[in-house]
């Protein structure tokens, strides 16, 4: 959720805050702003969500919401990076390629790990990029910030030419690779080679299968609030991200929409709310439904949260402190809320989560010890989390 | 009973008193009883299981085995400071009051019993007495002497040529070195390579470029009468190296260890309009084979050096690039910290490329592994933090740390991108920038002392009634306005600039700090002057220490005589340091590097890191041999490459496919007794980069332009980010999709965004040095060779080439004429057999179509993606 959404009027119920709206906040010559959307208790466990996120909110019983969530610098680029590369001040492997690096690969026709619309600023490409691990680790990236996935393709995978020519011309290839290895010298090489077109012109196949929304019914593109005009976009990504899971892709990232609500939170917040609300628990409903939530971590979260005081007459400004996000399936304890902020959401006191533990525990759930999962560069070992860093046990189920 | 305070550090007993002396320290029976009863056996329980020379695993660096590391602590600061309860760590971490640094942790028994905590205060405010003698310790990870005498550390030697069993087969001295080695195995090297492999292999090392089929035929056909070559191999090496291309190939191999790239990357991408003039710098440079220490000596201090005309001065100058060019976190909200990683970023830039050692490791604390002490690091800090970038972004919303460029005489006639302004536009947007400038300023002088709207006196001027938010507004539209006009004349033509560097003055001018509150721009980063910079303890400017005088590190630059000037940044004494031949690791790492570009891999594997951590040299003596005959022959890379590619270990085959003759080696073996061929009993095969790539399928299609060309796409954009929502110079798609007929070394060069086809075949990350590409081989480049529109072009170009120049269109020839332009030779008997099926295959389609398939697939080989 690229922009940072406001966790007051989300998952962090202040009810505090919303009593001493218009009182002086913490920065002089601020007011505190509660929010102006109920919150309320769901599901057998009583997460508060608020009524931003009604379709979500079914699905409480199945999310665990961090609400002590921190990081370093209230600014978006530095912030992104963190969360996705844990160093906003040096160029570091993502995520993403850290656990494709860890985990491998489940199925060699379709890429390890994919960025769906990733931003070209707040770090650009190096969100996604392997750094120092070998390329084969960094993201493919499909679409771009902004624009509607339904025109998006993977680069070179369009043939321009019927299966019937290709495979006639990769006949070609393949019997002059042959020759080559006869005459020897670069056994390894043509041997890769050879191997690389198979599984190009596998993936040829594959992904597009994969990436076909139409092979879909209309029940589960309606879940997913595939039609609709609110939720179409961000519908269509959710449902691609299963179907990549689904087809063996280790790692997605979905980037949506802009989240950065300094004015007009009033009429921005809920849309941005409502684009998401249903696709995202469509996706939960349907891998719950095909058995896949147990085994796929899922995780809803910007870059940081915003302050509970107002900026201008209706908009929040960036705060590092304190935040909340969610995650769910994967392992992760279902039903819970960990970690909590002062009474009116402006830094974490209990439960404190930092990126570096958020990230540690993510590599903990996915079945990898983030001291253990290195990678030697420079004459030196690096790590995800550099020499920080610990699981959050308490949200491990 | 008065304690005595003993200087000496040894343990004595003074007779009656009964005072205790340890070290400096002196306390009481009472005292050490207390300690022994009270607060030792709880360290020992609570705290040495984490932090002590026993610990598993030290934590926080902090060591509370021995009162001097309780006293000095650990990355957070003092435990234990004497008398003072609030600044000792200790006590606040047992209090328990702060989650993030309660001690001891909750699964090691959590909060001690308050009356604990009670002791260790009343222990703390008595002045923390404690008689635990010895030196904080960690058992070492590294050995000091044995970093010390670590092999590249050790002065070049010039070792004597050995002389191998066999005296027939080695050619040059390279050559005597190799088989020497191999001669204490059962090895032998293989048989020399076939004339046209060894031509594409040198044509491509050299130039990057396939030889013409013209030189093919001329290069492989013995003449009957002479039983030689029509030309020698001396002949195309010597044509191949006088060649332009030769700097156009070996500049990009400086280029990735320079980290070259036109914009900034890291948080906010912002373009460098003018790096590109450093890329034409280097490629001069290689062109004219300048000699390599002036070419270090030009890159770190050109600035500083004498110069004979405004035209070598400019040269000199846009060879400091090279400090600039880096990649910068320009979002960076704190200017002192933008300056201090600006700082290191140029140490580790520096060290890496020219002597490949890590020296930015000791940044926080002293190098882990070689002989680099945080001092050593701050000495060179000093240097840096002396020296005023200029890289050249305008400030912005997200740029917050600007920098101007240098500005050079139009009289120069520097070479100047295509790019104008209409001058009425110029004019229209300079008034209206005054216009916001007089309000903006008159707003900050009326705001002066913390006032805010409301407040202000009068309260009728024309700015009295703007927030806070306008007023930041005028200054982000100022800063918008001074970017877009900035690099024009008033007429519109753009003003010759560079990026590079310059000492900083000695003094400051005294109304620089009022102007700087004036004009609104950002606060100072402190470091303005030529200046030595202070120790920051962790490498956190928030905790600064002493002042460390500027320098070279100590123990790298034992045997080196030099001054640091009080007047200068010390900048011209480290690169003379650099490019001095007595320096162990410059000419080692310049001559592994050309070798690793030869070979495919270097002497010493850890092409960047000559440290300890770095790999051993595999023939140490050959290493220096080269090293002091490179220093000898002017430090010309020229005569370097020269002596290596008229070795015959250089010509050797990759297989032993080739007639096998009983002296000869055979590969099976050598692969067996030495996988890695770091003997180098045969040639490795090596992949041809992404330039190659893609300049040999426009070089066989036709379409090759050599001409230079100025700046490039990035250059033409001019000031501003690299994508982004509001404003940008120049879209990443724009980048990605970049392409044009000349060479690849003008595609632009971003960081965060690569030409696909740069991309796709592994270029260099431009976010740091790096003198080996890693290879690979994956499906994104098969789909990129099956379906790219640009492999489509050539293959049609080339196909349409083919059957003009063969009008015939007898299938045979254009076989061989395909092959040659594609693969470097004529074809096997079985590849024209297969191709010759597919073409009769398809003899209903149009010629072109077929033949334009044949093109591609021959460029989808291995054959032609690799170097045998």
């Amino acid at each position: 959720m690229r922009g940072a959404p406001s966790h007051v009027d989300t998952l962090d119920f202040k009810p505090k805050l919303i009593a001493d709206t218009g009182k002086p906040g913490r920065r002089e010559g601020t007011r505190l702003l509660g929010s102006r959307w109920k919150f309320s208790q769901h599901g057998n466990s009583g997460l508060w969500i608020s009524s931003l996120l009604p379709e979500l909110a079914r699905h409480a019983d199945d999310l665990c919401i961090l609400n002590g969530m921190t990081t370093d610098l209230p600014a978006h680029p530095q912030a992104f990076l963190k969360m996705h590369t844990g160093s906003s001040q040096f160029v570091r492997p993502s995520l993403g390629a850290w656990a494709h690096y860890g985990l491998g690969s489940l199925n060699e026709n379709v890429p390890g790990f994919i960025t769906i619309t990733p931003p070209s600023g707040y770090g650009g490409a190096q969100n996604y990029g392997s750094a120092f691990l070998p390329a084969v680790h960094q993201a493919t990236r499909i679409g771009a910030d902004l624009l509607p996935i339904s025109k998006a393709e993977l680069p070179n995978l369009k043939p321009r030419q019927s299966a019937v020519e290709q495979r006639d011309d990769l006949d070609l290839i393949q019997s002059l690779n042959r020759s080559s290895l006869v005459r020897g010298g670069a056994t390894a090489q043509v041997e890769g080679v050879t191997e690389s077109f198979e599984l190009a012109y596998r993936m040829q196949q594959q992904m597009p299968a994969v990436m076909d929304l139409s092979k879909e019914n209309a029940a589960t593109q309606k879940l997913y609030g595939i039609g609709e005009a609110t939720t179409d976009d961000f519908g269509r990504k959710c449902l691609l991200a299963r179907r990549m899971v689904e087809a063996g892709v280790r790692f997605v990232e979905i980037t949506h929409g802009n989240w950065d609500h300094h004015f007009n939170l009033g009429n921005a917040l809920p849309e941005s709310c409502a684009s998401v609300d249903k696709p995202v628990a469509g996706l939960l409903a349907d891998l719950k439904s095909r058995g896949l939530l147990k085994d796929t971590l899922v995780i809803w979260s910007g870059e940081f949260g915003r302050t509970p005081h107002a900026e201008g007459a209706d908009g929040r400004d960036h705060n590092v402190a304190g935040f909340s996000l969610w995650m769910a399936g994967g392992g992760v304890k279902a039903g819970y809320t960990h970690g909590r902020t002062d009474d009116y959401g402006y830094e974490a006191v209990d439960g404190k989560v930092s990126i570096h533990d958020w990230q540690a525990t993510i590599l903990h759930l996915l079945g990898l010890d983030h001291e253990k999962l290195t990678y030697r560069h420079a004459g030196r070992d690096f790590r995800l989390t550099d020499i920080h860093g610990a699981v959050v046990r308490g949200i491990v189920g | 009973m008065k304690p005595i305070r003993i200087i000496n550090r040894s343990l004595i007993v003074l007779g009656a008193a009964a005072s205790l002396a340890h070290g400096a320290e002196t306390f009481t029976r009472s005292q050490l009883d207390f300690f022994e009863s009270k607060i030792r056996p709880v360290l020992a329980d609570k705290c040495y299981a984490c932090h002590s020379s026993k610990a598993e695993k030290l934590k926080g660096n902090l060591l509370l085995d021995t009162r001097e590391g309780t006293r000095r602590g650990g990355d957070n600061g003092p435990a234990v400071v004497p008398g003072d309860l609030e600044k000792s760590l200790l006590i606040q971490a047992i209090r328990y009051h702060d989650p993030d640094t309660a001690m001891p942790p909750k699964n090691k028994g959590g909060k001690l019993p308050d009356s604990v905590i009670a002791d260790f205060e009343q222990w703390v405010r008595d002045g923390a007495p404690d008689p635990r003698e010895g030196e904080a310790k960690v058992a070492k990870l590294y050995d000091t002497e044995v970093a010390k005498n670590w092999w590249a550390y050790q002065p070049i030697t010039k070792p004597s040529v050995p002389q191998p069993k066999d005296q027939s087969w080695a050619q040059t001295e390279i050559d005597r070195f190799i088989l020497a080695k191999l001669e204490e195995t059962s090895l032998r090297p293989v048989a020399d390579a076939d004339a046209g492999t060894l031509l594409r292999r040198v044509c491509f090392d050299l130039t990057g470029l396939p030889p013409s089929p013209d030189t093919i035929e001329r290069f492989t056909n013995k003449s009957d009468r002479s039983h030689e070559f029509p030309l020698s191999y001396e002949a195309i090496v010597d044509d191949l190296l006088a060649s332009p291309e030769f700097g156009r190939r070996w500049a990009r191999h400086w280029l990735d260890v320079a980290r070259y790239a036109e914009t900034s990357g890291r948080d906010v991408n912002v373009v460098f309009p003018e790096a590109w003039r450093y890329r034409d710098y280097v490629i001069e440079a290689f062109q004219e084979d300048k000699p390599f220490d002036q070419l270090i000596r030009e890159q770190i201090a050109g600035d500083l050096l004498p110069d004979r005309s405004d035209e070598e001065r400019a040269k000199n100058l846009t060879a400091t690039g090279f400090l600039a060019l880096g990649p910068k976190s320009l979002n960076e909200t704190n200017p002192r910290q933008f300056a201090v990683d600006l700082a290191d970023e140029q140490i580790d830039a520096t060290s890496q490329a020219f002597m490949g050692v890590t020296i930015a490791c000791a940044r926080c604390h002293d190098h882990k592994f070689d002989p680099i002490s945080q001092r050593d690091y701050t000495a060179l800090a000093g240097i840096f933090l002396s020296t005023d970038t200029r890289f050249g972004t305008p400030g912005g919303v997200q740029a917050r740390n600007a920098a101007s460029l240098i500005t050079v005489p139009d009289s120069l006639n520097l070479p100047i991108v295509n790019r104008r302004m209409d001058p009425a536009v110029w004019r229209q947007k300079s008034n209206r920038l005054a216009s916001i400038e007089q309000q903006r300023d008159q707003a900050l002088r009326e705001r002066a002392g913390g006032k805010v709207r409301g407040e202000i006196e009068g309260g009728t001027s024309s700015t009295a009634r703007l927030t806070g938010f306008d007023i930041v507004r005028l200054i982000t539209n100022a800063k918008q306005i001074e970017m877009e006009i900035g690099a024009y004349h008033e007429d519109g033509s753009l003003i010759p600039k560079l990026m590079g560097a310059l000492d900083r003055p000695l003094t400051l001018p005294s109304d620089s700090r009022r102007r700087r509150q004036q004009s609104g721009s950002q606060k100072s980063s402190g470091f303005e002057i030529i200046a030595d910079s202070p120790l920051f303890t962790r490498g956190d400017i928030t905790k600064e220490g002493e002042k460390v005088p500027r320098g070279l590190p100590a123990f790298l630059a034992r045997d080196h005589d030099y001054r640091m000037p009080s007047t200068g940044s010390g900048r011209l004494e480290l690169a003379n340091w650099i490019a001095s031949p007595r320096n162990p690791l410059t000419a080692r790492v310049i001559v592994n590097r050309v070798w690793h570009w030869l070979f495919g891999r270097g002497l010493v594997t850890s092409v960047d890191n000559f440290g300890v951590t770095g790999a051993k040299p595999s023939h140490p003596e050959l290493l220096d041999f080269l090293a002091t005959r490179f220093v000898e022959q002017g430090w010309s890379i020229k005569k370097l490459v020269r002596e290596i590619v008229l070795s015959r270990t250089y010509q050797l085959s990759a297989s032993n496919a080739a007639e096998l003759k009983s002296e000869i080696g055979d590969l099976k073996s050598a692969q067996a007794i030495d996988p890695d061929n770091l003997l180098l009993s045969h040639a490795n095969v090596r992949p041809l980069d992404a330039e190659s790539m893609r300049d040999a399928m426009l070089a066989a299609s036709g379409s090759l332009d050599l001409k230079p060309q100025i700046g490039s796409i990035i250059a033409l954009a001019g000031d501003g980010p690299v994508g982004g929502e509001r404003y940008q110079a120049i879209s990443e798609t724009a980048i990605a999709k970049a392409t044009g007929n000349f060479r690849s070394i003008y595609l632009p060069v971003a960081r965060n965004v690569t030409p696909d086809v740069l991309a796709i075949f592994d270029f260099a990350d431009p976010s740091s040095v790096l003198g080996a590409r890693q290879p690979t081989i994956v499906p994104a480049q098969a789909l990129y060779l099956l379906n790219n529109e640009f492999v489509h072009e050539q293959s049609q170009k080339l196909a349409g080439r083919l059957l003009r120049d063969i009008p015939t269109a007898n299938t045979d020839a254009l076989i061989r004429a395909a092959t040659l332009a594609i693969l470097g030779r004529p074809p096997f008997a079985d590849e024209t057999k297969v191709i010759r099926d597919f073409v009769s295959r398809h003899s209903s389609a149009p010629m072109a179509d077929t033949w334009s398939r044949v093109c591609r697939n021959l460029f989808a080989t291995a054959d032609y993606r690799f170097l045998k």
